[in-house]
C-alpha cells in the first residue's frame, strides 16, 4: 500500500470535467483507491465521492492505494495533478 | 405572498402576466407515497431500467459527437456518474428502506446535493446544476408516458428545467410563458424560446419553493424578473408597459433606415451595448451602426465559462458573425465592484477596488484565456476590444502587448484596441492614451461617480450625477477635442447617451457616436429627428 499527498493547481479546481478524467485514471487500474480530504474519505473510482470533496485550488487530497499496480496508478495520479488536468493553472 | 419579485436570467422578451401552471416532472410525492402496493424488486427493475435507457443514450451521444471534445466530456462524466455504484447502492439501498424508486432517486440526490453544498465554495454552484439535470433526466425517463400537457393551454410554466422537446411539447400544447429554476442563456432551450417568441426566465433560484398553481405570476422577459401575485398597480403598470413596448416598436421601425445628421451634416452613429443575446437580437432588429461595447462578464453565468476557452470562443464568435459586415467591440471582463466579483477578500471599497484592468493583470491566466477566445473571433475582421477601468498609460501598453504576443502565437492579425476612460486619470492622462490607442471610449456612468465623488448606487447622492453639469461637459469636451486632433474614434457609452436631453446637448456639442441599449437607438433617433 502506497500513500501520499497532492494539490489542485489548476485554478477551477475538481469541477466536473477533472473529476471525470481523474475516475477514468483510477478504474483502469486495479488497485483500490481511497481519497481524503478534511475528514472526508471516499472511493477514487467513484464520480460522486470525488466530487464530494469539492477540492478548490489550492486544497491538498490524501491517496491511498493498495494493489499490484499501486505505483503506476501513483505515478500517474501525480502528473495528472501536476499538470493542472491540462486547464489554466 | 403578495407582489413578490425574484430575478434571474432573461432568455426570452417580452412581458405575460398569466396564471401558473406547475409541470412538476418529479411526480407528487404525497401521491406516490399513498400507492398502497409496493415491491422493492419491481422499484429497483425501474430504476435499473431508467439508468440503461439513459446509458444507451448517452453512449450514443458520444458515438455521434466523437469529434466534439466538449460534449463528448461532458456527456461522459455523465455517464460515469450513471455507472456509478454509489447512486446504484445508495438508491437501492433507500428502495430496500420502502422507498418508491422516484422518492429514493429524489432522497439520494436531495442528501448528495446538500452534502456538496455544505462544502459551499464556488465549485458546488456549477455541481449542483450538473446533478440536477441527471436528476431530472433519469425522473422524467421514469415517468415519461405519464407527462401531461393537457392543461398548460393560457398559462405560465413553472417548472424545474427545461429541455428543448419539452418547450416544443408545451408551447404547442398553447404555454404564453415560462420560468424554470435551472438553465442559461447559451442552452439550446433559450435559443429555442427565442424562437418562438415566448417570454422566459431561466435560473431563478428557488422558484419551485415560492409560487403555487394557480398563482398569478408576472414574467419580464427583458429584465428577466418574475413577480408572483402582482397587487393592482403593478398589474396595471406592467400590462401598461407591455402594450407600450409593441406599439413603441412599431411606431419606431419607421426611423430603422433613416440617418441622423448633425448640424455640419455629419452622420450621428448608434452602437448597441450588449449585455446577453436578446440585446444582440434586439440590435440586428433596430439596425444599430454595430455593437459599441460587449459586456463579457454579464456573458458568462457559470463560473466554469470564465475557464473555457471553447465556450467563450462559441459566444464571441456567434456575436461577431450576426453583426458582420458591422463591428463589434469587445470589452475584457470587467469582474470586480458590482458586476461579478472574484475576488477572494472582502473589499471594504470594492468601487475603487481590484477591477477592470486592475485585476486582469494580476489574473494573467484569465485575460489569456480570453484573448484566446477574443482573437480566434476576430478572424472574421469586425472585432474590437476595449480594456475597462484605465487608470494609467502602462496599463494599455501592457495589454497591448500581451494582445500582440496572443495574435503572433494564434498567427492572427493583432484586433483594434481600445481604451475605455472611466477614471478621472485617465482623462488627464488622454494626450499620452490616445497615442496608444485605437479608439477612445467614455465609459461616462463610472467617470460621473469617480468625477463627482458620489455612487451610483446610492440614492441620497443621486443629485450630484448631473449630465449636464458645465464641469462634466467640459471634460468630455477636452477628450474629444484630443481625439479629433489624433484622429481617433470616440464613443459615449452609459446612461448619457440614452437620456434625450443629454443626448442632444453632445450632439449639438459636437460628439458623434453613441453606444446605447439597443431596445433605445430608434426612439433616440425619433427624437433627434424631431
Amino acid at each position: 500500500m502506497i500513500e501520499f499527498e497532492v494539490t489542485v493547481v489548476n485554478r477551477a479546481g475538481l469541477h466536473t470535467r477533472p473529476a471525470a478524467t481523474l475516475v477514468k485514471l483510477t478504474s483502469k487500474y486495479k488497485s483500490l483507491v481511497f481519497i481524503e480530504k478534511d475528514g472526508m474519505r471516499i472511493n477514487g473510482k467513484s464520480i460522486i465521492g470525488v466530487m464530494t470533496l469539492a477540492a478548490e485550488l489550492g486544497s491538498t487530497l490524501s491517496f491511498e492505494i493498495d494493489g499490484i499496480d499501486e505505483n503506476d496508478m501513483a505515478a500517474e495520479i501525480k502528473e495528472l495533478f501536476k499538470s493542472g488536468f491540462g486547464e489554466p493553472i | 405572498m403578495v407582489n413578490h419579485r425574484i430575478s434571474g436570467i432573461a432568455i426570452s422578451k417580452g412581458i405575460v402576466i398569466g396564471k401558473v401552471k406547475r409541470l412538476d416532472f418529479d411526480k407528487n410525492q404525497s401521491e406516490l407515497r399513498a400507492l398502497k402496493v409496493f415491491d422493492s424488486e419491481i422499484e429497483k427493475a425501474k430504476f435499473a431500467f431508467a439508468k440503461k435507457s439513459l446509458i444507451f443514450d448517452s453512449e450514443r451521444i458520444i458515438e455521434k459527437y466523437k469529434h466534439k471534445e466538449k460534449i463528448k466530456s461532458i456527456i461522459e462524466s455523465e455517464l460515469m456518474f450513471l455507472q456509478d455504484e454509489e447512486l446504484t447502492n445508495g438508491v437501492n439501498d433507500l428502495i430496500n428502506k420502502g422507498n418508491r424508486c422516484e422518492i429514493a432517486i429524489e432522497e439520494f440526490f436531495a442528501n448528495y446535493i446538500e452534502l456538496i453544498s455544505n462544502n459551499g465554495n464556488s465549485l458546488s454552484k456549477i455541481k449542483v446544476n450538473d446533478i440536477q439535470f441527471l436528476k431530472h433526466k433519469l425522473i422524467q425517463d421514469i415517468n415519461d408516458v405519464e407527462n401531461d400537457y393537457s392543461e398548460v393551454k393560457n398559462r405560465i410554466i413553472i417548472t424545474s428545467l427545461l429541455d428543448t422537446d419539452e418547450i416544443l411539447k408545451i408551447h404547442e400544447n398553447g404555454a404564453i410563458g415560462f420560468a424554470t429554476e435551472y438553465g442559461s442563456n447559451l442552452s439550446h432551450s433559450s435559443i429555442i424560446s427565442r424562437s418562438l417568441n415566448i417570454p422566459a426566465v431561466f435560473g431563478v433560484n428557488s422558484l419551485l419553493g415560492l409560487v403555487k398553481n394557480n398563482d398569478e405570476i408576472i414574467i419580464d422577459g427583458y429584465l428577466g424578473n418574475i413577480i408572483i401575485n402582482p397587487d393592482n398597480k403593478t398589474r396595471i403598470q406592467y400590462k401598461n408597459k407591455q402594450t407600450q413596448a409593441e406599439e413603441e416598436l412599431k411606431s419606431y421601425q419607421d426611423y430603422k433606415d433613416s440617418h441622423v445628421r448633425n448640424k455640419n451634416g455629419a452622420k450621428i452613429k448608434f452602437y448597441s451595448n450588449i449585455n446577453n443575446m436578446i440585446d444582440l437580437e434586439n440590435t440586428l432588429i433596430n439596425n444599430a451602426d454595430g455593437i459599441g461595447l460587449v459586456r463579457t462578464e454579464n456573458l458568462v453565468h457559470e463560473i466554469e465559462e470564465i475557464f473555457e476557452e471553447d465556450i467563450q470562443f462559441d459566444i464571441y464568435n456567434r456575436i461577431s458573425e450576426s453583426i458582420y459586415p458591422k463591428t463589434v467591440t469587445f470589452r475584457l471582463f470587467d469582474f470586480g465592484y458590482d458586476k461579478l466579483n472574484l475576488n477572494d477578500e472582502k473589499e471594504d471599497n470594492p468601487a475603487l477596488g481590484l477591477r477592470g484592468v486592475r485585476y486582469l493583470l494580476k489574473n494573467k491566466h484569465i485575460l489569456e484565456t480570453q484573448l484566446n477566445a477574443l482573437i480566434k473571433a476576430s478572424i472574421n475582421g469586425n472585432v474590437k476590444l476595449l480594456i475597462p477601468m484605465v487608470t494609467f498609460t502602462e496599463e494599455v501598453i501592457e495589454i497591448k502587448k500581451i494582445v500582440a504576443k496572443v495574435s503572433n502565437e494564434l498567427n492572427i492579425q493583432m484586433p483594434r484596441i481600445g481604451t475605455m476612460v472611466e477614471t478621472p486619470s485617465a482623462a488627464a492622462l488622454i494626450k499620452h492614451i490616445v497615442k496608444e490607442s485605437d479608439f477612445i471610449s467614455i465609459g461616462t456612468n463610472d467617470l460621473m461617480q469617480y468625477f463627482f465623488a458620489a455612487d451610483r448606487n446610492n440614492e441620497h447622492v443621486k443629485e450630484y450625477l448631473d449630465y449636464s453639469v458645465e464641469s462634466f461637459i467640459h471634460l468630455l469636451s477636452k477628450i474629444k477635442k484630443v481625439c479629433n486632433k489624433n484622429d481617433k474614434e470616440l464613443v459615449i457609452c452609459g446612461q448619457i447617451a440614452s437620456d434625450e436631453e443629454s443626448l442632444m446637448l453632445l450632439v449639438n456639442k459636437g460628439f458623434q457616436s453613441f453606444s446605447v441599449i439597443p431596445a433605445r437607438i430608434l426612439f433616440l433617433k425619433k427624437t433627434l429627428l424631431q
